[in-house]
């Protein structure tokens, strides 16, 4: 009995070390490799054309080089992550980019190291790109500003491809320290990249953050000083052979503390070499979160880029939202020089680009947490005299002698659009607009994200309107219910439509589709097409 | 037959039927012991007429299955699981969301006032005892919540004579299991006590899955990553102590588990890790601690009473130091409930009718302490009466009840439900139940602080359900070859006013809102029987039809269907073989219902030796445990990539090996 005993026990022992050892029987477990899910994604509307995900962020048309290629536009998808070229002839608009196509690659700047590898090894947290704003350089090129890794990735967007170019990070000069990347290849070097590292560290001049405290040591930058490293790129424009791109620097985002705003500039060239400009670098924008770039060439012929700077502003509704006041910076390319600045109040513009009227008279803005518009006037740019105060940053608001005012609407004087009697209530949700111009700039279309609205501004810019353009000049016209708004009732329907984009072409002339896009954002992402002016 | 070939398609008012009986079966036993005056303390089944799966998990000896995995294939549930085992897992019935159902511990409830809903990966299998789910709305005990229905979880309990058990488990992705339990009586006392230990790497390889849209298939770079941050420890202790007395029973328990686990969150952003969160941590501690009075015989007619206080007290530690939105997040909740319920069971019999009253009443505090908003709490009171009448013999058993609920900021509400039993034969019965019921907002609804992206809603309107059903069921001793069969079939309609949905209200916010209707409509279909001495069949099928009224879009989050099939080859008592097949239907991912992740089949296996039985009859071997089951089993066999909620891998194929033995 007592062996009988003993080999029970023994027995028990070699099972429990049996199971133990099972625990490592990893060669047996599998990955779910069987198949491939699919997940698959049915249109909900005839105008509207689904994607995977909620909140695409930016729809833009491609230069369209060839009559063949007229009505492409791309559209950059958020999750999963990529850019899927469209063919807007068709309703819904359809996919032209290859049956298949891939998402953003783990190595996203093809440095030889994954992204997030990259991060921790300049101790960063593990950082992923995150796609925001497009912007088209032709019909197999565009940028596409990534926040998290921070950078803008070079895509050939017909293949849904990266595409390299050559960076590189020039020898430590008076104005460039190349340290001050640690994401750009080596100093002194150039590599092929598929994307240009936005991060920097920066030196504020003013070393005081958007809650009015300074701004502390960044020890991977400099152990002495003040500064900071660029996050949240937005925004982006090529003038006089320069990117400048806008990096929010949004700091804490509990706190809605922002960093001063910056205006990345590089020399960038397709077919050479892309690099920090060494002679200016960085521009430091009048206000906090710097959103859009735009470039403008004044009639004289003049390359600017026009910086909004949203101004710090927080997630709920309302002007109450907007904590600091927004400006719409003026930049001569060329001499990469901040020479004005059109304040604008606590009007928190919206973050798509400004909608310039074809001729170059005025621009408009969309808000970010109102039901409003707000424009300015581009003639005052054209006044040579404006460029010769280097030193100065000159302030358009009226109160400069010699300069006139150059806002039209603005935070206290803004174009509001109606109200949708079905919408939300203004404490829930007050409005997230865009706005882009038709063909002729004589009509302005502006979505509202709560209301679910496409509003109609009609522009009367004959006979040269004085500086600034009287307000009577805008009427608003009809306003179209084109998405379900923001409300209980429209749980499961599309709604929230954002990033406004008028098709390049006359209408009715040039093509005969849809004219007027936009994307939804709910409860999927979406881009439809309207017909507002081609009938 | 063996019970555990039964119990996926079982039915409250079966237990195994004796095949040496006549050729039609019988559900007078059952009752006699579950339902026919209904007294079983810790039971939560209130009648006959509910549609109640019971799950014995002795039933699952020689096989390797977690509460989620038994909970999974009981007809009209579904899981819906965030990963593997040790990862959140949420239970839906009847097409409900997982704060629809109450979970209960031995009665108690386990959702505090702050989520409202239960992670069932935090119940180790191994110390229960049984499982009993009550589909579809209506419970005098439970009320608020209740909507889907009712799973009320029993640990294993005292016994008098010595009950020994262990179990040792180790898997893949270093997963291992380990538990211990003991029962006894000393002197007068009784007592249990019990042990589960678990840890896991949870580091399994997934498929990403693709996207098709307009033509194009979208294929994620890399196709495939390593699920990271995701090793889960959990300890559990189980202790029950009791005594009779001349006035009735006392026992006193105590539920301790504590969770540590990494919360590798959505696996949708680009890098090599899919965009997981690589430093989210969470530690959960939690207690349920309960005194217990049971009697019975109260008065002339009185045939028990019941009377219990209990505390549930959970703390959890959440931070995420990189969170993908906003700033690190540091955050610890204390989520409390202090409790008192009372119950009683009252027969009085005539000639030709039997009645059976129950008498409940309970009241509790909930309350909520958290490091991110003030503290609050919440009194919640109710009572309730449920008469059961029976006549001719059981033929037509008609059950009224209603449970009148009064909470703090919301006042009282009047719950009723009624149900209908016919049993013209032995063999066949005729159920139908209708009820209403309610569940008022959980904390995290109402006062989630406003930290931009997220916020509560004080304003919120309870949800309401009205429930019904009708079905059949069918129990044959003998049919041709077949035994033990039983047939069940049943439609149910719930009407659901006032859903609460977290959704965006505005461009920065999601906030949680009354959204209005819901109707689910669906279909449950069970069969069991042996076919042969050796060999088990049993399978369940449940078709949804979920939808929101104002847009009849598909509810998101549900299979349209499901369909377990099991079949179970002892071919001698120390051998067991079983297989199963798991189908899963389309599930909608999208409040726009055209976002959906295909179906899928999975299949399941295992082997065990009775070491204890072979051993002793080829070796002469004695004084081991017996059983003592020894246990392969494989999960997901085919490796499928699984998916209930989008981009929330579940492992592909892994292999158990398992140690059990009782003496």
């Amino acid at each position: 009995m007592g062996r009988q005993k003993h080999s029970w026990l023994t027995l028990l022992l070699s099972l429990t070390s049996l199971a133990v050892l099972g625990g490592n029987c990893s060669f047996s477990s599998g990955g779910g490799s069987g198949d491939k899910v699919v997940i698959e994604i049915d249109n909900v509307d005839d105008r509207c054309l689904s994607l995977a995900g909620s909140f695409p962020p930016s729809l833009i048309t491609l230069p369209n080089s060839g009559a063949a290629e007229e009505g492409r536009a791309v559209v950059v998808q958020f999750s999963p992550q990529t850019v899927i070229a469209l063919d807007l002839n068709t309703v819904p608009p359809s996919i032209i980019s290859p049956k298949a196509i891939s998402t953003l690659p783990p190595d996203s700047d093809s440095d030889g190291i994954n992204d997030s590898t990259k991060s921790q090894s300049e101790g960063f947290f593990p950082l992923s790109p995150v796609l925001g704003e497009a912007m088209a350089l032709s019909d197999d090129l565009i940028l596409v500003s990534a926040s998290n890794y921070e950078e803008v990735i070079f895509i050939n967007p017909l293949t849904s491809e990266l595409v390299g170019l050559m960076v590189e990070n020039p020898v430590s000069s008076s104005n460039h320290v190349a340290n001050d990347y640690p994401f750009l290849p080596d100093e002194g070097t150039s590599a092929l990249r598929t994307a240009l590292s936005t991060r920097k560290c920066i030196f504020p001049p003013t070393p005081v953050d958007s809650l009015g405290n300074a701004i502390a040591l960044e020890p991977r930058c400099d152990d002495t000083l003040p500064s900071y490293f660029t996050t949240y790129t937005s925004g982006k424009a090529l003038a006089a052979g320069r990117l400048f791109v806008a990096t929010s620097n949004l700091a804490d985002p509990g706190a809605l503390r922002f960093n001063p705003g910056t205006v990345l500039v590089y020399p960038f060239n397709p077919l050479g070499v892309t690099q920090p400009d060494i002679h200016t670098p960085v521009i430091f924008t009048t206000g906090f979160n710097p959103t859009s770039v735009s470039r403008y060439e004044t009639p004289g012929g003049r390359e600017l880029i026009l910086v909004v700077s949203t101004g710090a502003i927080g997630a709920n509704p309302g002007i109450g939202n907007v904590l600091t006041e927004s400006f719409v910076d003026v930049i001569d390319a060329s001499s990469r020089r901040l020479v004005a600045t059109i304040p604008l109040g606590l009007a928190g513009p919206s973050f798509s680009p400004l909608a310039i009227e074809p001729n170059g008279r005025i621009a408009l803005l969309g808000a970010s947490s109102n039901r409003q518009l707000y424009a300015i006037d581009l003639k005052p740019l054209n006044d040579p005299d404006l460029y010769n105060h280097p030193g100065q940053i000159l302030v358009l608001d009226g109160t400069k002698a010699g300069f006139p005012d150059a806002r039209i609407f603005y935070a206290d004087s803004p174009l509001v659009l109606p109200d949708r009697a079905d919408g939300p209530a203004e404490d829930q949700c007050a409005g997230l607009t865009t706005v882009a111009m038709n063909y002729s700039g004589q009509r302005a279309f502006a979505t509202d994200f709560c209301d679910g609205t496409l509003s109609v501004v009609e522009i009367d810019l004959a006979a040269s309107p004085p500086i600034p353009v009287p307000q009577d000049r805008f009427t608003l016209g009809r306003s179209e219910k084109i998405l379900a708004p923001l409300t209980v009732d429209s749980l499961s329907l599309l709604r929230a439509p954002a990033n406004a984009m008028v098709r390049t072409g006359i209408p009715g002339v040039d093509y005969s589709g849809p004219d007027v896009f936009f994307l939804a954002g709910l409860p999927e992402g979406a881009v439809c097409g309207i017909r507002m002016e081609s009938f | 037959m063996p019970l555990q070939t039964r119990a996926l398609a079982e039915e409250s008012t079966a237990t195994p039927a004796d095949p040496a009986q006549s050729s039609q079966g019988e559900f007078k036993d059952a009752p006699e012991e579950i339902i026919i005056r209904r007294v079983r303390m810790g039971s939560l089944l209130e009648g006959p007429s509910p549609f109640v799966t019971v799950i014995e998990t002795d039933a699952y000896q020689g096989e390797d299955k977690t509460l989620a995995d038994l909970l999974a294939t009981s007809v009209g549930v579904q899981l819906r699981r965030f990963g593997g085992e040790g990862e959140r897992s949420e239970i839906s019935i009847r097409g409900s969301t997982a704060s629809q159902v109450v979970i209960l511990l031995d009665g108690v409830r386990l959702d505090g006032g702050q989520a409202g809903s239960v992670d069932l990966s935090t119940v180790p299998v191994e110390l229960v005892e049984r499982i009993e789910v009550s589909r579809g709305s209506g419970s005098i005990r439970t009320g608020s919540g209740a909507m889907g229905g009712v799973v009320n979880i029993i640990t294993k309990k005292p016994s008098t004579e010595p009950v020994n058990s262990f179990s040792l488990n180790g898997g893949s992705f270093d997963t291992y299991r380990a538990s211990l339990f003991r029962s006894d009586q000393k002197e007068n006392f009784d007592y249990s006590l019990g042990y589960s230990g678990f840890t896991t790497d949870g580091d399994y390889d997934f498929e990403r899955p693709s996207f098709k849209s307009g033509g194009i298939v979208i294929k994620p770079d890399p196709s495939s990553a390593t699920r990271i941050n995701n090793d889960s420890e959990r300890q559990a202790l189980d202790a029950k102590i009791g005594r009779e007395f001349d006035f009735g029973r006392l026992q006193f328990s105590d539920n301790i588990m504590y969770m540590s686990r990494g919360e590798p969150g959505l696996a949708s952003g680009s890098g090599v890790n899919a965009g997981q969160q690589a430093y989210a941590h969470e530690r959960t501690t939690r207690n349920l601690a309960k005194l217990d009075w049971t009697t019975q015989g109260v008065g002339e007619f009185g045939t028990s009473a019941e009377a219990s206080v209990f505390h549930r007290y959970e703390r959890d530690h959440f931070k995420d130091p990189f969170p993908t939105l906003g700033n690190p997040i540091d955050v610890e909740t204390k989520d409390s409930t202090l409790g008192i319920s009372l119950s009683s069971d009252w027969v009085l019999d005539f000639d030709s009718m039997g009645n059976a009253i129950t008498l409940v009443a309970d009241a509790r505090r909930d309350r909520l302490s958290t490091s991110d908003r003030p503290t609050v709490r919440r009194d919640n009171a109710a009572m309730g009466i449920q008469e059961e009448a029976s006549f001719w013999a059981d033929q037509l058993t008609f059950v009224a009840g209603a449970r009148y609920e009064d909470t703090e900021g919301y006042g009282g509400q009047w719950l009723p439900r009624v149900g209908l039993v016919v049993e013209p034969w032995s063999w066949l019965r005729f159920k139908a139940n209708s009820a209403r019921t309610y569940r008022i907002p959980s904390f995290d609804e109402l006062y989630y602080p406003n930290k931009g992206f997220a916020r509560g809603n004080p304003n919120l309107k309870p949800e309401k359900s009205h429930n019904s059903d009708v079905g059949v069921e069918v129990n044959f001793d003998q049919v041709f070859f077949l035994s033990a069969v039983r047939l069940s079939g049943s439609v149910f309609h719930n009407e659901v006013e006032e859903s609460i949905v977290w959704m965006v209200i505005n461009p920065n916010t999601i906030s949680p809102r009354n959204t209005g209707d819901a109707t689910v409509d669906g279909l449950e279909l069970l069969f069991s029987a042996d076919l042969g001495p050796f060999l088990s069949l049993s399978a369940n099928y449940t078709n949804l039809d979920a939808t929101l009224d104002k847009t009849d879009a598909e509810l998101p989050g549900r299979a349209d269907d499901e369909t377990n099939l099991r079949l179970s080859l002892t071919p001698f008592a120390a051998l067991k073989l079983v297989g199963e097949l798991h189908e899963v239907g389309d599930i909608s991912v999208s409040e726009g219902g055209n976002v959906t992740i295909p179906s899928r089949t999975t299949y399941d296996a295992s082997v065990a030796v009775d070491l204890s039985s072979l051993l002793e009859s080829t070796r002469g071997m004695q004084g081991m445990p017996s059983p003592l089951w020894l246990t392969l089993a494989g999960t997901n066999l085919s490796d499928r990539s699984v998916y209930d909620a989008l981009f929330f891998p579940q492992p592909g194929r892994s292999v158990t090996l398992k140690l059990e033995g009782r003496w």
